[in-house]
């Protein structure tokens, strides 16, 4: 690999981790104000969350890697894997 | 061999406050099948008294709630109770269930990889989301929202107190996870609950199981 082709791989990494810290972030700041979110040992308001994502915080990773994993389930259909799935909570 | 559960749930800030209170359909059920029942709530949740619980009444069934790291589990004030240096001693002979985060990585398998420790082990292995609602912050068993996450949480210990196997508690209470994240996506749900949905499929896909699945109480 020559030094143009990593430098457009290194470039597009770079955006789809933007793209990854926007996705989770828009997702976080569409909470409402009535929830409370506990991660880990403490509670974080919304602002907190996102700025931590933004920022690239351990946090922050650790909550985009968890958000894509979930996306990665829907994307493949695994959410819908349940043997009664009629029995819907009340 | 008698059945015996031993519970902890200190309740010293917003978190465990609600684990604590959710506890209480536990004991409940533990009360109705005749368990002897240990309860290290609120300040009790030290060390000192989890290490003298343990020897002196052999608990076949432990419920942890509280704060964790990979390698222990925290009691009131973030005490340790147990860590990877003792738990294989502490968690002999016992199933366990562990509410926090991150202890199912690393403790989960130690205790229960000797043979010597722990019979079963549940837990999480990475971190334990819980959403509440701000408004119901003072009667977290009528909370809309964390209700999901607790009453699905709690079929792991109340499958176990039934009789279940480690294996049939942990993919009740999964696929109760499941039930109720399509649930909390479907009209029917509020948009809180429909924003809080995607939290609790992740405490699904973190929660683990170690050492023997076919493990029952009775």
């Amino acid at each position: 690999m020559n030094g143009d082709d990593k430098n457009t791989k290194k470039n597009s990494e770079e955006k789809q981790e933007e793209y990854f810290r926007e996705l989770v972030s828009a997702r976080i700041e569409a909470l409402s104000d009535d929830l409370e979110v506990f991660f880990g040992d403490q509670n974080y308001t919304r602002e907190e969350l996102v700025k931590n994502i933004r920022e690239g915080t351990e946090l922050g990773k650790e909550i985009i890697e968890s958000q894509l994993m979930l996306l990665r389930d829907m994307a493949e259909g695994k959410i819908y894997e349940i043997e009664d799935s009629t029995q819907l909570h009340a | 061999m008698p059945k015996s559960l031993l519970i902890t749930r200190p309740d010293d800030d917003p978190l465990l406050n609600a684990l604590f209170h959710w506890c209480k359909p536990i004991i409940l059920e533990a009360q109705k099948k005749q368990f002897s029942i240990y309860d290290l709530s609120g300040n009790k949740a030290i060390k000192t008294k989890f290490d003298s619980y343990v020897s002196r009444n052999n608990p076949k069934l432990i419920f942890f709630n509280g704060h964790g790291s990979k390698d222990s589990i925290h009691g009131y004030n973030k005490e340790v109770l147990i860590d990877s240096t003792d738990c294989i001693q502490l968690l002999r002979g016992t199933i366990v269930y562990v509410r926090s985060c991150n202890v199912g990585a690393s403790m989960g398998q130690i205790s229960t990889k000797s043979g010597g420790g722990a019979v079963a082990f549940i837990g999480y292995s990475a971190k334990f989301w819980l959403i509440l609602s701000k408004s119901r912050n003072t009667l977290p068993l009528l909370d809309p929202v964390a209700k999901f996450f607790l009453e699905t949480s709690n079929l792991v210990p109340l499958s176990l107190i039934k009789g279940n196997s480690v294996e049939e508690a942990d993919k009740k209470s999964r696929d109760a996870m499941l039930r109720s994240y399509l649930f909390m996506n479907s009209s029917k749900a509020t948009t809180e609950q429909r924003q809080a949905a995607g939290f609790l499929y992740l405490n699904r896909l973190f929660q683990v199981v170690h050492g023997d699945k076919t493990a029952r109480l009775y």
